[in-house]
C-alpha cells in the first residue's frame, strides 16, 4: 500500500497535477536523500542530533536510575507518594521551557539537552522504582543462601532481573528523547536534523527538506524496530527462566 | 494513576499536602534562580506580565487561538481514531498488519512533517490544526484499541443476543466497554495536540501562544515570555486535570 501510495506520489508528479514546490516527487527526493549522505554538512548534523540525544538520555538514565533505585527501597507509602506524583508531572509539556532556556544559555546544546534530560529522567525513575521494588523476595534470599557479596549479588541477581521490568522506562525515554530533540532543534537550533529541515523550508529547498524527513523518518523506525525486537528478547526470557 | 487514586483513598491527606509541597518548593526555586541570573523573571513580574496580558488582550486571544485549533485538531482526530481503532480490533487481519505501522508511526518525531503542512495549507489556523490531529492521532487510537480489546466478549455476546443492530452493539456496548481506556487516549491526545499546536505556532503561524512566546523571545522580553510560558503550561494542566477529573468519576 506504501509502494502505490509513492507510485501515485510520482505519477501525480510526473504529469504535473501536483506543484513540484510543494510536492516534489518521490524519485527525486531519493537522489536528494543519496547525495546528502555524502555531504559533510548533513554528517554534522546528524552527528550533533546524536549527540544531543545521548548526552540528554545518558543524564536523564543516570539520574532517573539513581532516586528510582533509592526509592525502590523506601518504605511503600513515601514510594507511592513520589510515583504518584512523577506520573502527574509527566502531564507537563516540558518542551515550552526551551525559549527561557534558550534566553539562559544562549544558542548551544545546553537547552536542548536539558529538556531531553528531563523527559527522560520520569519515566526512567518510574520505571526503575517500580521495577525493583518488584523483585521478588526469592531473588533476595537466593543471595543470601549463595553467601554472594553485594556486588556480586548486585551485578549476578538485581540487574538481571531488573533488565525486563526497567526496559520498558528506558525506551519510553528514547523515544522521547528523540522525538524532543528532533522538535526543539527544528523550532530553533544552529544545527541538527531538526534544524536542516526548517532551514531547507525557509530557503525553499525543497528536494533537500524531503530528503532529510525521509532519512529522519527511517532513523525512527530502524530505532524503534530495533527497541521492540529486544524488548521482545528480553520478555521471552523473563517468561523462559 | 490509579497508584496516586489508590494511595490517596489510603491516606487522604498525604496527595495534596505533598502535592502542595512540591509546588511550594518550585515556587521558593524560580524566586532563586530568578534573583540569580536576568534572564529569568521572578514570579513576581512574570504574574503583573500575566495581568497585563489579559487587560491588554493579547494573552486571552493569543490562548483562545491556540485552544480553538487545539480543540478542531482534536476533534479531527479523535473521529479518525475511532474508526481507525474499531477497524483495526474488529479484523484480527488487519489489526496484526497495521499494529507495528501504527507504532511506527508513533515513533517519528511529527513536528518535522510541519513545513509540509504550512506548503498545503498556508500560515493559517488549517496547517496547526492538521499537525494537532497527525499527533494527537497515535495515543488515542492506541489506547482506543487497547479499550476495545478490552471489551469482555459476553458483553458483545449479550448485545447481540438481545436483538441489538450492528451499530447499536457498536454504540452500547464497545463504545462503553472501551470508555476508560479511551479517556486515556483523549487526555493524551488533548495534551499532544495543544503542545503540537504551540510548537506549529512557534514555529511560524499568523496567531497563538506560541506566536506570543516567538514574540517574546525575538524582543528579549523576559517577562512577557514567562508569562506566555506559564499560561501554556496552566491551559495543559487544566485540560489534563480536567479529562482526569471526568476518568475518576468513572473509575468510581
Amino acid at each position: 500500500m506504501l509502494l502505490g501510495l509513492v507510485a501515485a506520489w510520482e505519477v501525480a508528479g510526473r504529469a504535473g497535477a501536483l506543484d513540484p514546490l510543494t510536492w516534489s516527487r518521490p524519485s527525486v527526493i531519493g537522489l536528494e536523500a543519496g547525495r546528502l549522505v555524502n555531504e559533510t554538512e548533513f554528517i554534522w548534523d546528524v552527528e550533533s542530533s546524536i549527540l544531543n540525544i545521548a548526552y540528554g538520555f545518558s543524564v536523564g538514565v543516570a539520574a532517573g536510575a539513581l532516586v528510582g533505585a533509592t526509592f525502590s527501597r523506601a518504605p511503600t507509602a513515601i514510594r507511592g507518594s513520589l510515583l504518584g506524583w512523577l506520573a502527574a508531572v509527566q502531564g507537563i509539556p516540558f518542551i515550552v521551557f526551551y525559549p527561557v532556556l534558550l534566553t539562559v544559555f544562549g544558542l548551544t546544546r545546553m537547552p536542548i539537552v536539558s529538556i531531553v534530560a528531563l523527559v527522560v529522567f520520569i519515566p526512567v525513575t518510574l520505571s526503575v522504582a517500580i521495577g525493583l521494588s518488584s523483585i521478588s523476595n526469592e531473588y533476595l534470599r537466593l543471595s543470601r543462601v549463595l553467601l554472594l557479596s553485594r556486588r556480586q549479588a548486585i551485578l549476578k541477581i538485581y540487574l538481571p532481573a531488573a533488565v525486563p521490568l526497567v526496559f520498558p522506562g528506558l525506551r519510553l525515554g528514547f523515544s522521547l528523547a528523540l522525538i524532543s530533540t528532533i522538535g526543539m532543534e527544528f523550532i530553533v537550533a544552529s544545527k541538527g536534523l531538526g534544524y536542516r529541515v526548517a532551514e531547507s523550508y525557509h530557503a525553499f529547498a525543497v528536494e533537500q527538506m524531503y530528503a532529510v524527513i525521509v532519512w529522519i523518518c527511517a532513523g525512527a523506525v530502524v530505532v524503534n524496530s530495533l527497541l521492540s525486537w529486544i524488548e521482545g528478547r528480553l520478555r521471552q526470557d523473563a517468561v523462559t527462566t | 494513576m490509579s497508584l496516586s487514586v489508590s494511595l490517596s483513598r489510603r491516606v487522604p491527606w498525604q496527595g495534596p499536602l505533598l502535592g502542595t509541597g512540591v509546588a511550594i518548593a518550585a515556587l521558593l526555586l524560580w524566586l532563586l534562580v530568578s534573583s540569580l541570573t536576568p534572564y529569568i523573571a521572578s514570579p513576581g513580574s512574570t504574574l503583573s506580565a500575566i495581568a497585563e496580558g489579559v487587560r491588554s488582550g493579547f494573552l486571552t486571544s493569543a490562548a483562545r487561538a491556540s485552544l480553538s485549533a487545539t480543540l478542531a485538531g482534536f476533534a479531527l482526530a479523535s473521529a479518525v481514531s475511532l474508526g481507525l481503532s474499531y477497524m483495526l480490533a474488529a479484523n484480527s487481519f488487519l489489526g496484526k498488519v497495521f499494529t507495528p505501522v501504527l507504532h511506527s508511526y508513533g515513533s517519528l518525531p511529527h513536528i518535522i512533517f510541519l513545513p509540509i503542512l504550512l506548503m498545503v495549507f498556508g500560515t493559517g489556523t488549517s496547517s496547526k490544526v492538521a499537525m494537532a490531529a497527525l499527533v494527537a492521532v497515535f495515543p488515542m487510537t492506541v489506547n482506543m484499541i487497547g479499550g476495545l480489546a478490552a471489551v469482555p466478549r459476553t458483553w458483545l455476546k449479550m448485545g447481540r443476543v438481545s436483538g441489538g443492530s450492528r451499530l447499536r452493539v457498536i454504540a452500547k456496548v464497545h463504545v462503553r466497554g472501551a470508555l476508560p481506556s479511551m479517556l486515556v487516549g483523549l487526555r493524551l491526545g488533548f495534551g499532544s495536540a495543544f503542545l503540537a499546536v504551540v510548537i506549529s505556532e512557534f514555529f511560524g503561524s499568523d496567531s497563538g501562544l506560541g506566536v506570543a512566546m516567538a514574540a517574546a523571545y525575538g524582543s528579549l522580553d523576559y517577562a512577557k515570555l514567562s508569562a506566555v510560558v506559564v499560561m501554556t503550561l496552566l491551559i495543559s494542566l487544566l485540560g489534563n486535570s480536567v479529562i482526569r477529573l471526568v476518568e475518576r468519576r468513572l473509575d468510581t
